[in-house]
């Protein structure tokens, strides 16, 4: 009976281990302030058809919103998100939300940005590929802040009323270090 | 004693990586920037008897055992290049021995990919997900809700030149094989796929598209399928599909327009049979008249289906159908979507937003006629299928939102006799602020159904509930409550029961806890059981075993 329960302690053992890991301070190596991650460049098609570009946001500081039609908080969320991205888009903030729909649901991601008035760029991310390179797990809502230097802030995963305003003190900060 | 040195050495592999990760450094040798990032999944889970019912009667064999699942994703990016691993394992403790297809305990690396992202071109090597038109030509992506995950393992090219997007890919078909359903091993089907797409946008508002795919099912003869299994007999020896696609965008800023149209020709596996031919014709347009928005769909597909099947190596692999198209179905995604190969129809969907406001009113109505397939070489007998919904939607208190929908959903044979299925479905989503950082949540469906098939007619009742309350950002405290009557043929809810006096569980519930102890790290538990049963995904469904334990999940992003 000793045998089978190795694995699971060795598991919790690797559980308990990576999440002081991630609970801890910065870890040796990283740049102080937790800008730790070049974000690096992706091109996507948006719903007018054109190929936009992370560096055509240039030396914004940028919220990567990602979402899906099925995701019930995420039509919560971007409403949130797109009110802060109008009190801040003056003073360099930008909010690009990633849809992950596949292909067949085209229409329905076109039909439900206008039915909600969604102003702010919506990217098509059919593949998922740059979902996949931020977020593997695939959670919804998921979103990455990032500062004008083209590094990763801060991730946020999930959406609880209340959350918009942490992320908007996180935007505060980066707009105003 | 073998799996045990496997563990060992996968987590020496985790726990040295993580030490080094969530740090930027200058990549030796060529002076660039680059930064090394990690996502891990630990899942621990407890099955306690979820008294569900097999093929034979109650089934004891997916109790009562444990199972350790882990999900490391590493990724290395300096500057336009990424390289990218998925290692997955997973540990069975006390598994049940499974006269059917047995737990294998599994430690490999699941998707490798390397790749290089420039502004005009890309390139990936490995591991990587396609489509083609609106997933009518070509469809290989993750889809989460059903515990698939396939790739092509192969190559993919895309470049831009001017208004001409290309892209040029080939490789084999690679399922994540451990199954997230049954936790059961699939093979890999080694279907070769190759593509090619052209896109070219002459003017601003149009985008005239063109793709080719190729098929081979197992050339290498790797497979050994099981004779019984339905799909077997259909599976093609190699399939070409071609088609085109007409798009105009931002018409006037009043209309979004998009018509494809693609061809397919198969050659079956099964000696002798003839060469089938298959099409597709699919219309979608949106229309914004300021706070109306209308948006029409058509589809006609005639024996349009493509598809594979893995390994069934007899108790040890379990075989599975893996779908490399999924055309639109014009249904709400989670409905039970029978055919979508040989059938037509149309929906009309309306959104409206009377006075600009924080109200939102919106319907749709779908009708099609499929071929029917309760019924066996029949093609003339066929079935009406409709979908009427209603719903609405209001913003509140700032942050808060209801979202109410009723539909109904029938599908009937148009000749005497054949199977209906009638259905009366609700979905809700309400959120409550409670001050800044609190509030109250309640999502769900529910479904009153009425069947008539070959078992007789009878009425089931369907849905699943949760009540949650939130403290942004640290917590989630949340109960389920599920119930599925389908076994008991009965709208009458009891606890454990079926129609035979079997303890079939009807009625499930559980509560969740979901913990962020920061920004990086979320902890979520369930205990009790979730309902099981069918599951749909915009036309692809898979059953579901109920679940009855506790589950541990951790997430930690580096």
């Amino acid at each position: 009976m000793t045998t089978p329960n190795r694995p699971l302690l060795l598991s919790i053992l690797l559980g308990v281990l990576l999440i002081c890991s991630g609970c801890a301070s910065t870890p040796k190596g990283a740049k102080p302030g937790g800008e730790t991650k070049v974000v690096g460049d992706f091109t996507l098609r948006d719903l007018k058809g054109s190929r936009v570009s992370f560096r055509d946001f240039g030396d914004k500081v940028v919220l990567l919103a990602f979402w899906a039609t099925w995701c019930v908080p995420c039509h919560t969320e971007l409403p949130q998100l797109q009110e802060i991205w109008e009190r801040y888009r003056e003073r360099g903030f930008e909010l690009v939300s990633i849809n992950v729909d596949p292909a067949d649901n085209e229409s329905e991601v076109r039909q439900l940005a206008r039915r909600y008035k969604y102003r702010f760029p919506v990217l098509m991310d059919q593949e998922t590929e740059v979902s996949n390179r931020f977020n593997p797990t695939m959670d919804l809502p998921y979103s990455v802040l990032v500062d004008r230097r083209g590094r990763i802030s801060s991730v946020h995963q999930g959406y609880r009323i209340g959350d918009e305003e942490t992320i908007e003190n996180k935007i505060k900060n980066l707009l105003n270090p | 004693m073998a799996r045990t040195i496997r563990s060992l050495l996968i987590v020496p592999l985790i726990a040295a990586a993580v030490p080094a990760a969530a740090f930027e450094f200058t990549f030796p040798w060529i002076n660039r920037e680059a930064s090394f990032e990690i996502t891990e999944t630990l899942v621990l889970d407890y099955h306690d008897d979820n008294l569900d019912y097999g093929e034979l009667g109650p089934n004891p064999y997916n109790d009562n055992y444990g199972d350790i699942r882990n999900r490391l994703n590493l990724k290395l990016s300096v500057e336009d290049f990424s390289f990218a691993a998925r290692i997955d394992t997973t540990t069975f403790i006390d598994a049940p021995d499974d006269p059917g297809i047995q737990y294998l305990d599994r430690y490999a690396p699941e998707k490798l990919n390397a790749s290089y992202h420039g502004e005009n071109f890309q390139a990936d090597l490995g591991d990587f997900y396609a489509s083609f038109g609106r997933a009518i030509a070509l469809r290989i992506r993750k889809t989460d809700e059903l515990s698939e995950d396939t790739t092509l393992l192969g190559g993919k090219l895309r470049a831009q030149l001017g208004p001409v997007d290309l892209t040029a890919l080939g490789g084999l078909s690679n399922p994540t094989n451990w199954d997230g359903v049954t936790e059961k091993t699939i093979d890999d089907p080694y279907d070769l796929i190759t593509g090619l797409s052209v896109a070219v946008r002459p003017q601003e508002s149009l985008v005239l598209r063109a793709h080719g795919v190729g098929l081979v099912i197992d050339p290498l003869e790797e497979n050994q399928r099981a004779q019984g299994f339905i799909e077997t007999a259909m599976l093609p020896e190699y399939a070409f599909v071609a088609g085109g696609a007409v798009e105009v965008l931002g018409l006037a800023d009043l209309a979004d327009l998009y018509a494809e149209f693609n061809w397919m020709e198969k050659e079956l596996k099964f000696p002798d049979m003839p060469a089938e031919d298959g099409w597709a014709a699919y219309f979608g347009g949106n229309l914004y008249l300021g706070d109306l928005t209308l948006t029409a769909e058509f589809k006609s597909y005639s024996d349009y289906e493509l598809f594979s099947e893995t390994d069934s190596e007899s108790g040890k692999y379990k075989p599975e159908r893996l779908d490399y198209i999924r055309p639109p179905t014009l249904e709400p995604e989670d409905m039970e979507v029978t055919n979508n190969h040989d059938v037509t129809g149309a929906r009309l969907k309306v959104d409206w937003r009377p006075w600009g406001g924080d109200t939102l009113l919106f319907a749709s109505y779908a009708g099609f006629i499929a071929e029917d397939q309760s019924v066996a070489n029949q093609p003339e007998k066929n079935r009406w299928i409709y979908n009427l919904q209603v719903g609405a939607e209001q913003f509140f208190l700032r942050r808060g939102r209801a979202k109410v929908d009723v539909g109904l959903r029938e599908e009937v044979p148009d000749w005497s006799g054949g199977n209906h299925h009638h259905l009366i479905y609700l979905d809700a989503d309400v959120k409550v602020p409670l001050g800044v950082r609190h509030s109250l949540s309640v999502q769900g469906f529910n479904w009153w159904a009425h069947k008539l098939d070959a078992l007789g007619a009878f009425d089931y009742l369907r849905g699943e509930w949760t009540l949650a309350y939130s403290w942004s950002p640290l917590l989630t405290l949340g109960v389920i409550l599920g119930y599925d009557t389908e076994y008991s043929q009965s709208r009458d809810l009891d606890i454990i029961k079926d129609i035979g006096g079997n303890p079939v569980r009807q009625v499930f519930m559980a509560g969740t806890v979901s913990v962020n102890l920061s920004s990086r790290v979320v902890l979520n538990l369930l205990a009790g059981q979730i309902r099981g049963g069918p599951k749909c995904v915009s036309g692809a469904c898979r059953v579901f075993p109920p679940f009855a334990g506790v589950r541990l999940e951790t997430v930690i992003r580096l």
